[in-house]
């Protein structure tokens, strides 16, 4: 009884996070073609819906009732596997991330927290161990489709994702040396009571080089302009995903947006100071009002998540795509010594100004 | 983006060096981007629901005309299947039966799918029976339909230019004319 309510509150909250990136996922493929065609002096969809908002949904059926056509060469198990493996690892990270403060509210006389599924101590590892079974997906489905140019994508993106994971992984050791913590909702804890507490800016050693690396370092991750190389459409067509169609495609399509949310979710938990207001406390909690102050910050959450969101878009109006070697040269030549010298430095300062 | 790419032997200025290292680049192309979306002035029209003006001289779908009491002006001449560089047009030329002396085309093709819309054979019409309208939309389903005879070419001239010429002799008494039945000349003998 326990354990069978237990379990029914936790696929409620898992099924709450699952709509809620699901349906963000469907807002980024409008967002993003809206905002690259303003910026580009376009007006991007406008014939489905007003002014295009239901262009996410006429999208959706499409995939949805195309053929699923497997490519006589495939190999057909590692063909099914690997959209599945791309969207899996994508979704699980969502897990750990806190979208809310850390309160925990009595619910069927059980303590449950609201806003983050389980706030389990190796939080961040958990996410980036996820990362990196993603680009097994991305590998596999670009092997398996018997293609050249899903094989060169798959190529490309196994040498970036693995290159660029580690600046990531190395860019957070100093938000880790700061708050002395993995679990991500003590991390977020530990930069509240203002904007000069974010881990970006606070002292004694302000993260901004490991900001600015993992910034850069998350949108070679994701696959995104300007690192687009394994799916670089004006040389390898739709690179790994060439072959898939329909369902499977989708697959692909939403493990990429979700890959993004996760990285935006994580930059702003560990730079941004997560679901904390950039003013002490919360305006709500200063009101007397402090049972609706969770909606406050919910809302700063999103609006960090939703900045790094606009910041992708963004790069992606602007930039043109790198070079290959200029990808692995800024990646292993500029990218790593700095976050190798931000350790150091961190380090050095954490000992000297413990916090 | 790429600060370790110095093959030159020069030193950078300090500058150079900042500007790399603060991505000055890039923030001097997002600020364009960013401009634009804050500008925002779409030069996107439309289409299917909102049409361009066309400019005066604009070459569309070509048409045969009529005079004004609805004979055809075609006389049959060849002179703008002669003109065509894509070899559109086919004219099969023929006498008006009963008037030996003034000639029309019995049967006139226009292959559509190779027309170029030059507009040369409007140039070489010697009678302006041909002209071009300002219609555009001709996408179909079968190439075939774009094999006009002459009766689709005249509903087209039809439809395009509702205000028809008078006849060339009964235009202006100084105007020069040909092709036309002499009525009191004796007829040929057949």
């Amino acid at each position: 009884m326990e354990i069978g309510l237990r379990l029914a509150v936790s696929l409620a909250q898992i099924a709450a996070v699952m709509g809620v990136v699901m349906l963000t996922v469907m807002v980024l493929t409008l967002a993003e073609r809206k905002v690259l065609g303003w910026m580009q002096d376009r007006m991007g969809p406008m014939e489905v819906g007003p002014y295009g908002v239901l262009q996410p949904i006429a999208d959706g059926l499409k995939l949805f009732f195309k053929e699923d056509i497997i490519p006589a060469g495939a190999n057909r198990f590692l063909f099914t596997l690997a959209p599945i493996l791309a969207l899996v690892p994508a979704m699980i990270g969502f897990a750990v991330i806190p979208f809310g403060p850390s309160m925990t509210i009595e619910l069927f006389g059980m303590q449950v927290k609201p806003f983050v599924i389980s706030d389990i101590n190796i939080g961040i590892l958990y996410i980036l161990a996820f990362a990196s079974i993603g680009a097994y997906g991305i590998i596999l489905g670009g092997w398996s489709s018997n293609s050249k140019y899903s094989l060169l994508g798959g190529l490309r993106s196994a040498a970036q994702v693995i290159s660029y994971e580690l600046n990531v992984g190395l860019a957070i050791v100093g938000v880790i040396l700061l708050s002395g913590s993995l679990s991500l909702v003590k991390i977020t804890e530990a930069q509240a009571g203002g904007f000069w507490n974010w881990f970006v800016i606070a002292m004694p050693f302000p993260q901004i080089f490991a900001f600015v690396v993992y910034v850069i370092s998350s949108v070679a991750e994701t696959n995104r302009v300007p690192f687009d190389l394994p799916e670089a459409e004006s040389e390898l067509v739709a690179g790994f995903f060439t072959e898939y169609s329909g369902m499977r495609f989708a697959f692909f399509f939403i493990a990429e947006y979700a890959n993004m949310i996760l990285v935006s979710c994580v930059a702003a938990a560990l730079f941004l100071g997560g679901w904390n207001a950039p003013y002490p406390g919360t305006i709500l909690g200063h009101l007397g009002l402090d049972a609706l102050a969770w909606i406050e910050n919910v809302v700063w959450f999103a609006a960090k998540v939703y900045f790094f969101l606009f910041l992708f878009f963004w790069l992606r109006a602007t930039l043109p795509r790198l070079r290959y070697d200029q990808l692995m040269r800024f990646g292993w030549k500029v990218m790593l010594p700095i976050a190798l010298g931000n350790i150091v430095l961190t380090a050095i300062a954490a000992y000297f100004f413990p916090r | 983006m790429n600060a370790a790419v110095t093959t030159d032997t020069k030193r950078k200025p300090f500058s150079e060096w900042l500007k790399t290292l603060t991505f000055y680049e890039l923030l001097v192309g997002m600020k364009a981007t960013l401009t634009h979306l804050l500008n925002y002035k779409p030069i996107t029209l439309q289409y299917p629901h909102e049409k361009r003006l066309l400019p005066d001289n604009y070459r569309g779908m070509l048409s045969l005309l009529r005079y004004d009491d609805g004979t055809e002006k075609c006389v049959g001449c060849d002179l703008c299947e002669a003109a065509c560089p894509s070899r559109v047009i086919r004219v099969v030329s023929g006498e008006v039966p009963g008037e030996p002396t003034k000639r029309y085309s019995k049967e006139y093709y226009m292959d559509m799918t190779r027309c170029l819309f030059c507009g040369l054979c409007v140039d070489a019409c010697p009678v302006d029976a041909l002209a071009m309208t300002r219609e555009f939309e001709w996408a179909v389903y079968d190439k075939r339909q774009l094999h006009l005879n002459k009766q689709q070419l005249l509903a087209i001239g039809d439809r395009a230019f509702p205000v028809r010429e008078k006849r060339l002799e009964l235009q202006h008494p100084n105007v020069a004319f040909f092709n036309v039945a002499f009525k009191h000349l004796p007829q040929k003998e057949n």
